[in-house]
């Protein structure tokens, strides 16, 4: 507590002590990450356990997961601007330093899961082929990250609720929008893959973003004042006590009606495959978990008007969403592949995949990268006349 | 120009896999690397079990899905009706491979199906994955012919280095013609049974044409609007549902 009320100067800037904190925990974690994943370097492909029966594993959920939690990051930020809400320009630019740093996370996980990353650089870009939805979900992910660096740059001088602000975090929120809606394709258009097919997909997709960005604003913002609002200047404490734990509450029910609804219609469905893979599902701890631990326990900690506005209670419930919306991505992953397409009696009965320590190595070392990111652009890059913000 | 296309009378294949055989001596494959496979499946219940087989190549689509999906172009159909890799401009996404109904693309830079680990065995060299002692001399990396890279999808290409090579004008690539065997792909060459055929399958007067008319061939899984290019003869066309709590059982 004394090292956040030490900043007199800056009332509400955090504390230095926090994110230096936050910065070699993000280092070490990047290391432990590195040295899980190294053997993919030089390997490739054969160092992982995903392979031709079960093409996208531990290491394709990562990046979804974290490539969801930036766009979820970004838009709650953006919507704070766009609707020019009172109190949000206190938070929102973190959250945009956070969604980037979650987004250079993503592809240091996808780029340790392709066969040539470098390749795709330019192969992608140069070849334009239209009709593929990765495509379009490049073009509106390159566009976000632009924006958002351009954002960032923008707010060492100036407002969130100024008018030039305000227009990008239109643009943001536009190139959000496009980019899940397009991931979501990438899943919802394979009619081949019938627990992912379907026009739920990319709303799924959406929804599971913003429930993602909406927990990780509450973990964070706390985490940068040491889990306490003493420090906090009035208008963002407002935020964080009247607001978006509110909206956290609203979004958690809504996925639980949501991912009901999927699994429910799953159960039911008479599509080939499908059923056997949801029975399969649910009869797996890791499904109770996510339900009961990541969205069920946190709904309770959010219902209770006097536990939601605790910083402790919502930094535990965004955590504990935040698992279960990456056991979410995971089982949503594997599943659609689980039923083998003519395999015969190789694969007599769903596919089975575990994944081994290096796709491990490769989640710890998108997640921490986004951390050690995140850390150093508040530590050493966080200066300006809203430095506090 | 033609369209390729391959016809196979299932109740004259025998299940032998001389056509895999084939395929993977032709196109250097590894273990696993099953671009030709004949699947294997049980049906029915003790004790009335059968043992069925499926031969399944990949179907050189008309509407090929791992075509559309794919975000570089490296997928591509030609002019003749097959589709083929570009191993130049593969970026190993995979994408291909989940979009495609049938399984038959295969990504080979990964966890070795059988011990020893035949990569180690034949270090690659020149950006190979693997070095056997016998490679074909045909190859051709934005075609997707010879020993792929590392960090790529393979598939059948119908032996396109031979097809491609074939006369004007043919209607049908039969193993029986002197003038043509040399320009049959593999599998058809080897087929004992002559189980498999093929040819132009936009040449009214083929033969595949005849027998696609005549025998009522079928296409698998047409709900899918890929549109195969291989067709099946026979009652036995469909592969079993799947259905494995039958197989956790047996």
């Amino acid at each position: 507590m004394s090292a956040t009320v030490e900043n007199v100067d800056q009332p509400g800037k955090p504390s230095p002590a926090i994110t230096t904190a936050t910065l070699i925990s993000g280092a070490i974690g990047l290391a432990v990450g590195l040295a899980l994943a190294y053997p993919v370097f030089f390997e490739g492909g054969r160092a992982l356990a995903q392979g031709t029966n079960m093409a996208w594993g531990l290491p394709v959920a990562t990046y979804a997961f974290l490539a969801l939690g930036s766009f979820g990051l970004s838009m709650v930020a953006a919507v704070g601007g766009v609707f020019g809400l009172s109190g949000w320009n206190r938070i929102t630019p973190r959250l945009y330093m956070l969604a980037l740093a979650v987004s250079f996370g993503a592809i240091a996980a996808l780029a340790m899961e392709l066969g040539h990353p470098i390749r795709a650089i330019w192969a992608i870009p140069l070849n334009m082929q239209i009709q593929s939805p990765l495509l379009w979900m490049g073009v509106f992910w390159g566009v976000y990250v632009v924006c958002l660096l351009a954002m960032m740059l923008r707010l060492r001088r100036v407002d969130a609720l100024e008018r030039g602000s305000r227009r990008l975090a239109v643009v943001i929120l536009l190139t959000c929008l496009g980019a899940l809606f397009t991931q979501g394709l990438v899943y919802g258009m394979m009619s081949m893959r019938p627990v992912w097919y379907g026009i739920g997909t990319p709303l799924y997709y959406m929804y599971g973003a913003i429930l993602t960005g909406v927990a990780l604003a509450l973990l964070f913002i706390n985490l940068t004042h040491g889990f306490s609002q003493d420090n906090m200047v009035a208008a963002k404490r407002r935020v964080m006590r009247d607001q978006l734990p509110v909206i956290f509450l609203v979004a958690l029910v809504g996925y639980a009606i949501v991912v009901s609804a999927k699994i429910i219609t799953g159960l039911w469905a008479p599509t080939t495959g499908v059923q056997v893979v949801y029975e399969h599902m649910v009869g797996t701890g890791l499904f109770w978990f996510e339900v009961l631990g990541g969205v069920l326990l946190p709904i309770a900690l959010m219902a209770a008007p006097a536990m939601r506005t605790r910083p402790a209670v919502q930094g535990v419930a965004a955590v504990l969403a935040v698992v279960g919306l990456f056991i979410a991505r995971y089982e949503f992953t594997v599943s659609g592949q689980q039923v083998p397409l003519f395999k015969g009696s190789w694969v007599p009965g769903l596919v089975e995949y575990s994944p081994n320590i290096v796709e491990w190595g490769i989640l710890v070392t998108g997640a921490f990268l986004a951390l050690t990111v995140y850390a150093v652009a508040d530590r050493f890059f966080n200066t300006g006349p809203y430095s506090a913000d | 120009m033609p369209k390729w296309g391959m016809v196979i009378d299932l109740d004259k294949c025998t299940g032998c896999q001389a056509c895999s055989t084939a395929c993977a001596m032709e196109n250097n494959t590894l273990p696993g690397e099953s671009w030709q496979d004949v699947l294997f499946y049980h049906e029915g219940e003790h004790p009335n079990v059968q043992i069925k087989w499926f031969p399944r190549p990949c179907m050189q689509c008309e509407n090929p899905s791992c075509v559309y999906v794919c975000p570089t172009g490296a997928t591509y159909k030609t002019e003749d009706g097959v589709v083929l890799i570009d191993w130049n401009k593969c970026i190993g996404c995979k994408y291909c491979m989940i979009a495609c109904p049938y399984g038959v693309r295969f990504y080979a830079d990964e966890e070795p199906l059988l011990e020893p680990d035949l990569r180690e065995v034949f270090p690659g060299e020149d950006g190979q994955v693997w070095n056997p002692p016998y490679q074909n001399p045909n190859e051709d990396w934005s075609k997707g012919i010879g020993i792929q890279p590392k960090g790529v999808v393979s598939k059948c290409t119908f032996c396109y280095h031979r097809i491609s090579q074939a006369p004007d004008g043919v209607a049908d690539l039969d193993e029986d013609d002197p003038e043509l065997k040399e320009y049959v792909p593999a599998c058809v060459r080897t087929c004992a049974p002559k189980a498999r055929y093929f040819g132009d399958l936009d040449n009214p007067e083929s033969n595949v044409n005849r027998l696609i008319a005549e025998k009522r061939g079928t296409r698998l899984k047409e709900e899918t609007g890929n549109k195969p290019q291989v067709y099946y003869l026979g009652e036995h066309g469909t592969v079993p549902k799947f259905d494995p709590e039958f197989d956790n059982e047996s």
